[in-house]
């Protein structure tokens, strides 16, 4: 980022979409256990620039355990990973620092001169959240947080955006335009983008491809061909549903098909880590 | 009080019973102290310490209380006169002031570079933080004859015994608020690829203020303690020499006026604090700090 890139307000925020198809990410036979326990076994994904990936899977199925390795913030026991070095996270809570203005968390460590003031303040309008870049986090709703915390990550220009459930927490009208709002800055920025939810509905409704996990390996990667903005009730909608709740219920019998998830040996559903 | 004008339910041939409440935004509403004036507050407020210098005052003037035991408000007034007439007052506070600053100062600071480093060092913890626990429990006024023994009963001691006083709490306080950090907070850093010092500059030392304001203020209130304690040995300045002095001339009035400047000092030093907190920590007030 030069100086005269932000000549022009329109190229505050880099976009790179010309670089679309490169693989963003790549493991190969990767594994990761703690101790005994294996939580994946042999994982091979390539996910592409631009492309959006949803991972599903019952909970303790390591979905998790698979961001945070592509995050940086774990590592793997065995395998090899290659993985864009401007990658960015979502987590499922907002995690904003609140003695940090809402600005000066989305630039974070990039300086607080008046250019990074000025991407914060773009980042933060694409998430039509400008008018709260001053302010203090604790005055912020808990979708305020949300997409703040999205601005944080569109901020570094990712070339990967890593989404750890960021929706879970949120009431459904808010979780709804927070999907358009990332289906709308991923269709813009053009990062390769890898959600993890529990939410079929969710991911079948925002991703190209949907990758169910299961018993430390990938049950079912299935392509979401049907073109956006996608109708939920429909025929070729609920055809795909059905395929990807009978792979979730292959690795659970006891999952019933109408909320298969909720079922899931009582484990709690937020916890994934 | 209550703007609220409950009608009880009487007919005998309902089941259901209800109250019925009428709202007039005319009427105060209800909630009692909260929503009185400033004046009001401050009225009730000043209704107790008025009290009882009324009362005072008047146990001395009718000769209730023998005047040697406990001089009357307007005495100690005329013996505030008396030590500003004669410049005792004036050279006894800078002195004291000094040694309680230089003290907190040092032991303060110290208790907060040791604080940062073992909250963000498991090692540096292991090595020194179970010995300052320990000693950390022995009450510092024990320590009075020891610090005569060693620094003999000049400025050394006083300062001495100061410094050890306000260590601990600005330590305790700095490690707990440094450990209390949600991990995920940490972790953010590590995301977006902050270095280890714009971690701690960024996000540690900003969540810790509040814990290490705390430690802080508690570290100022104990400097203050050991200051009336270590200005009982032997002084030859500052406010502990005047009540020294005063208590070998069983001068009562000028010892309950040595001891309510500490006490105005103690209040004094809580403002400062409170007011440092206003300061450091907007992000922590009600409203949005625009």
């Amino acid at each position: 980022m030069t100086a005269t890139d932000l000549q022009h307000d329109d190229s505050v925020l880099e976009d790179r979409t010309d670089h679309t198809g490169e693989p963003v990410v790549e493991l190969r036979n990767l594994s990761k256990s703690y101790g005994e326990q294996v939580i994946l076994d042999g994982i091979d994904l390539t996910i592409e620039r631009g492309e959006f990936v949803a991972l599903l899977g019952p909970s303790g199925t390591g979905k998790t355990t698979l961001l945070r390795i592509l995050g940086h913030l774990e590592d793997a026991t065995s395998g090899e990973a290659t993985i864009a070095q401007r990658t960015s996270v979502v987590f499922q809570e907002p995690r904003l620092i609140q003695a940090q203005r809402v600005w000066r968390n989305v630039v974070l460590a990039d300086g607080g001169g008046a250019a990074s003031k000025r991407r914060a303040f773009a980042a933060l309008d694409e998430v039509g959240l400008q008018q709260k870049a001053t302010a203090w986090p604790k005055v912020l709703s808990g979708g305020e947080a949300q997409r703040v915390g999205l601005a944080r990550a569109l901020y570094r220009s990712p070339d990967l955006l890593l989404l750890d459930e960021p929706f879970g927490a949120l009431d459904a009208f808010t979780r709804r335009k927070a999907q358009d709002l990332v289906l709308t800055l991923w269709q813009e920025h053009q990062p390769g983008v890898l959600l993890v939810t529990h939410d079929v509905e969710e991911s079948l409704l925002l991703a190209d491809r949907v990758i169910v996990l299961g018993g430390g390996h990938i049950r079912a990667d299935i392509r979401m061909d049907v073109p956006r903005p996608r109708d939920t009730t429909s025929v070729a909608f609920n055809e795909i549903k059905r395929e990807v709740l009978a792979q979730l219920g292959h690795v659970s019998p006891h999952l019933s098909v109408d909320n298969p998830l909720h079922r899931d040996h009582g484990k709690s559903y937020g916890t994934t880590s | 009080m209550t703007a609220l004008q409950e009608s009880p339910v009487t007919g005998p041939d309902t089941l259901l019973k209800t109250v019925t409440r009428h709202y007039d935004p005319k009427r105060p509403s209800t909630g009692g102290g909260r929503r009185q004036g400033h004046g009001v507050q401050l009225a009730l407020r000043m209704i107790a310490p008025v009290g009882l210098l009324v009362l005072w005052q008047l146990s001395s003037s009718r000769g209730w209380v023998d005047p040697t035991t406990l001089p009357g408000p307007t005495t100690i007034l005329d013996a505030y006169r008396e030590l500003w007439a004669a410049g005792d007052l004036q050279a006894a506070l800078p002195i004291s002031l000094q040694r309680a600053g230089v003290g907190l100062l040092i032991g303060g600071g110290a208790g907060l570079v040791l604080g940062v480093i073992a909250g963000l060092s498991v090692t540096a913890e292991r090595v020194y933080d179970a010995p300052l626990q320990m000693i950390r429990t022995i009450p510092f006024i024990a320590l009075v004859p020891l610090f005569v023994v060693w620094f003999g009963i000049g400025e050394t001691s006083k300062v001495s015994l100061i410094i050890g006083a306000s260590i601990f709490p600005v330590y305790l306080n700095t490690y707990h608020a440094i450990r209390g950090i949600d991990r995920k907070l940490l972790e953010v850093g590590r995301t977006f690829d902050m270095s280890r010092w714009e971690t701690i500059r960024l996000v540690v030392v900003p969540l810790a203020m509040p814990g290490i304001l705390v430690g802080w203020r508690y570290a100022a209130g104990t400097a203050l303690l050991a200051l009336v304690a270590a200005e009982q040995i032997n002084s030859q300045a500052g406010i502990g020499y005047i009540l020294n002095t005063a208590n070998q001339f069983q001068r009562t009035d000028i010892i309950l006026a040595g001891i309510l400047v500490y006490a105005v000092l103690g209040l004094l030093v809580d403002g400062v604090m409170r007011g440092l907190e206003r300061v450091l920590l907007p992000w922590r007030a009600t409203h949005d700090g625009n």
